[in-house]
């Protein structure tokens, strides 16, 4: 994040203002209090000079790694490790650059920041792939896409692709670099719609089509790599384009068009102030010249890349530009002057470890020495030369086998990192049992619950009703000796009347009488009443078996007839002791009407089910009555309130001469 | 010769009354009166009377009791039921033991005399109630008609069952109100026959013992 946004204040201003920018990061370091802003304020720094000023970047670094490590400050210490190392990258000083990645790692670890860790092992990858240790930098480039993905930072996954994408084209694996390379560019367009990355990704493949001599192919993506850069001025990808754009016209043999385009990179990269990647494309330009045998033009051009590369100490371009300026005063035959450069950079070669830049050296100063006359010294040097190249050779067959020996390292450590993440499983997979035991006891113990509950529930209910059983039983034990006792005062009260009528024969006994009479009525309702309650009752033809019974009572000694009918369709209903009591009163006050007043001499009594009610009509043959006059009188009232009681319709139909129809009809669902 | 009536009634006023009320009536004297029926069947072996009128529900004893103990040791004499209760299954189960007809307590007044005479010349009066219950212990899968009832007795049951009196019934059938009380005597007869301590009883009194 932080090279990208630096990255976007180049492109935007430019390398004038860098150096404004610098001067107010080292502001901002001296003025500040805080020890952990001034270690990140360090590291800015050095990032900032980079490309500018690398020594001075180093030792920005330096002492920003120092207070860190002095105040503890974790963060401070991986960012500044981190830059240091990116710098030593820049310098090609990839075994510099490993030590303080291997700083930077260990601190991201510590910090369990998977992301810096991503893009620690990304940068691991880079640097050991410049140093031709293709399994190491595929181990961290493994590791670190892991990490990315865990971290999901799309960014740093797309940039170990293209790590990996050139890992491979060391490998010479085109076909496997080209899958990584696009797998980058399609990570780069979405999600992560980065025009920098897209260019990039482009120039990749471009460069993969170069490789495989496809120039055409190669010049197309170059081509639409720039465009791309130079729509969003993303400068850096502009330049690359301009190098791959040279390195492929040169190849076509397009040395004007090569020159153009290498001297369009030269401008841009002088005025960004990267004085590195000047002085590499000064130095192809020197190589076209060399080519077309302007032997004079390319010195020029290396001479220049020698200035600029002293100018921020690239030892390595120096080395080269030394070679290159030896070899250009060979053939321009100064010899001398050829051996001092061809000198220089064999030392510089052997200082930076560069054992093929090494022997390149060697032979031509022994073909100039050679070229001198001077075959002794030439012989000397050739036999340095040989001895170099078997010691190159011993040490490639030593890299092999330390390469090999850090293969099987890996195995080991990959093989322990698999057992660790098998104790994790296992571990999970402990904590998963235990998980689902505790869910298991959770759900027993709620359903123990709610069986409880249930239980409980089930309980109060059936001993509610025990209780409501209890309690009906008790209420009908009292209304029953109640009425027993009440019954039996009654009927004492009634025989006393009777008793005392008869012990005074013709004296006045009209009180006695309505004792007798009232003492009668109260039993005859009691029992009505005990009737009703009882729910042994419930149904509608018990209710007409009382009826009945009443009837016969009732009519029978005035020699009226009657006639029930309906009776049959009334099977399975049931009605509640309220409408049974209000409908069998209504009937009785009916009936005695009929029977006391009426002088009816027949009387029909219909109790049916009719379309879905209970339809009760009691009609007499007598002399009928004035239904408005008499409407007060009699019990009709009496009547009319216990139909509305039970909300049942309730018609009286009656006039003088003409008989009585009174009918009820009660809904029943 | 007057019947001697013998007379238990918990209810000491209704008792006294009653007596009073059968003192009235010169065709009948009371032997004996009492509030319970611990001591009924040593009382009947003493008092020899004619008819028993006694209360269903007693403290101490019931008379339903009552009546199956005196059943059981081989007394035959009548026993008339009183009850406030109309439509209970205590009637029917003293009905079942050995009562001969019971009287509700309302209808002493004016029905007393008129039961008793209808006991003593071998009448029964049955309610629509008890008709109902004799009808459903007669429907009883497990043992079809274990009253071997004529066909003209279950017509007059279920008739009385349904309510209709026996005026009612005399007209539906054709036949006099004396003939169907004789069916219904029949029937109470048949009733008493098939209760075991009944069956006992009628063993002593045919000597079969």
């Amino acid at each position: 994040m932080k090279s990208k946004l630096l990255f976007l204040f180049i492109s935007f201003v430019g390398g004038a203002v860098m150096a404004q920018k610098a001067d107010s990061l080292e502001a901002a370091i001296v003025k500040t209090t805080s020890d952990t802003t001034r270690t990140i304020l360090y590291s800015y720094l050095a990032d900032e000079l980079n490309k500018t000023n690398p020594v001075k970047a180093i030792q920005s670094g330096r002492r920003g790694l120092f207070l860190a490590k002095k105040i503890d400050f974790k963060k401070g210490l991986f960012e500044n490790s981190f830059s240091i190392a990116a710098i030593h990258q820049g310098q090609a000083s990839f075994d510099s650059a490993i030590f303080y990645l291997r700083i930077a790692g260990k601190t991201a670890k510590d910090r369990m920041d998977i992301k810096g860790q991503a893009e620690v092992c990304s940068s691991f990858g880079h640097s050991f792939m410049r140093l031709s240790r293709l399994d190491s930098a595929r181990f961290y480039l493994d590791k670190g896409l892991a990490l990315a993905k865990e971290a999901k930072d799309f960014r740093i996954e797309a940039g170990i692709y293209n790590n990996y994408g050139n890992v491979l084209l060391e490998e010479t694996s085109y076909q496997q670099a080209l899958d990584y390379f696009i797998k980058a560019a399609r990570l780069y367009e979405n999600p992560l719609a980065d025009e920098y990355g897209q260019a990039l990704a482009l120039s990749n493949i471009g460069n993969i089509e170069y490789r495989l001599g496809n120039y055409e192919q190669a010049l197309a993506y170059a081509h639409q790599s720039r465009n791309i850069a130079r729509k969003k001025n993303l400068t850096s990808s502009i330049g690359y384009a301009y190098k791959l754009l040279g390195r492929i016209y040169r190849k076509q043999k397009k040395y004007d068009s090569a020159l153009y385009e290498y001297k369009q990179g030269q401008e841009l990269y002088l005025s960004l102030g990267d004085a590195r990647s000047a002085a590499e494309v000064l130095q192809n330009i020197g190589n076209i010249y060399f080519d077309q045998g302007k032997h004079r033009d390319a010195l020029a051009n290396y001479l220049e890349s020698l200035k600029l590369s002293r100018k921020i100490s690239n030892k390595s371009l120096m080395a080269y530009a030394y070679s290159s300026i030896g070899q250009a005063f060979m053939v321009l035959a100064r010899n001398d002057d050829a051996l001092i450069y061809l000198d220089s950079s064999r030392r510089a070669a052997q200082l930076i470890g560069n054992k093929y830049l090494l022997l390149d050296n060697l032979d031509a100063m022994s073909a100039v020495y050679e070229a001198k006359g001077d075959f002794k010294k030439a012989l000397s040097v050739h036999q340095q030369f040989t001895k170099s190249k078997d010691s190159v050779t011993q040490t490639e067959n030593r890299k092999l086998a330390e390469e090999t020996q850090a293969k099987y390292e890996l195995e080991k450590k990959e093989a322990h990192i698999a057992l660790l993440e098998k104790d994790h499983e296992l571990k999970d997979l402990t904590l998963a049992r235990q998980r689902a035991i505790q869910a298991g006891t959770a759900i027993a113990l709620l359903l123990v619950i709610v069986i409880a509950m249930l239980l409980i529930n089930r309980y109060r209910l059936s001993n509610r009703a025990r209780r409501q059983a209890d309690i009906e039983r008790v209420r009908n034990t009292i209304a029953r000796d109640l009425h027993d006792d009440i019954g039996s005062t009654l009927s004492t009260i009634n025989i006393i009347s009777k008793l005392a009528i008869h012990d005074n024969p013709g004296g006045k006994n009209i009180h006695l009488i309505r004792i007798a009479e009232q003492s009668s009525l109260i039993m005859e309702s009691m029992s009505d009443m005990v009737w009703s309650i009882n729910p042994v009752n419930d149904s509608l033809e018990k209710a007409v078996v009382r009826m009945k019974v009443f009837a016969s009572e009732i009519l029978e000694p005035r020699n009226i007839n009657y006639r029930f009918t309906g009776e049959d369709s009334l099977h399975g209903l049931s009605l509640n002791p309220e409408q049974r009591k209000n409908l069998f009163l209504i009937f009785k006050e009916a009936l005695n009407n009929a029977a006391k007043y009426s002088e009816a001499t027949d009387v029909q009594i219909f109790l049916g089910l009719v379309n879905g009610n209970v339809l009760l009509t009691v009609t007499d043959n007598g002399k009928g009555f004035e239904s408005n006059q008499v409407k007060s009188g009699n019990g009709l009232r009496n009547m009319e309130t216990r139909a509305q009681s039970m909300k049942a319709r309730f018609a009286l139909i009656t006039a003088p001469g003409n008989g009585t129809e009174m009918s009820v009809e009660l809904h029943v669902t | 010769m007057a019947f001697s009536v013998l007379l238990y009634e918990d209810n000491d006023l209704l008792r006294e009354s009653i007596v009073s009320m059968v003192h009235l009536d010169d065709r009948y004297t009371i032997s004996g009166s009492f509030n319970n029926v611990l001591l009924a069947e040593n009382q009947l072996s003493e008092f020899h009377p004619d008819i028993v009128l006694m209360d269903i529900d007693m403290p101490g004893r019931t008379g339903i009791e009552a009546v199956r103990r005196i059943r059981s040791i081989g007394v035959d004499t009548p026993i008339l039921m009183l009850t406030v209760f109309d439509d209970t299954q205590h009637v029917f189960d003293a009905i079942c033991a050995g009562a001969s007809g019971y009287l509700l307590k309302k209808h002493l007044s004016v029905r007393l005399f008129d039961a008793i005479d209808e006991v003593m010349s071998g009448g029964a009066p049955m309610s629509p109630s008890i008709a109902h219950m004799v009808i459903a212990s007669l429907q009883k899968p497990a043992n079809q008609n274990p009253y071997q009832l004529t066909p003209r007795e279950k017509e007059v049951l279920s008739s009385l069952a349904k309510g209709n009196s026996y005026k009612l019934m005399a007209a539906e059938y054709g036949i006099t109100v004396d003939t169907i009380r004789a069916h219904i005597k029949k029937i109470y007869e048949k009733l008493q026959v098939h209760s075991q301590t009944e069956a006992v009883s009628k063993a002593f009194n045919e000597k079969l013992l």
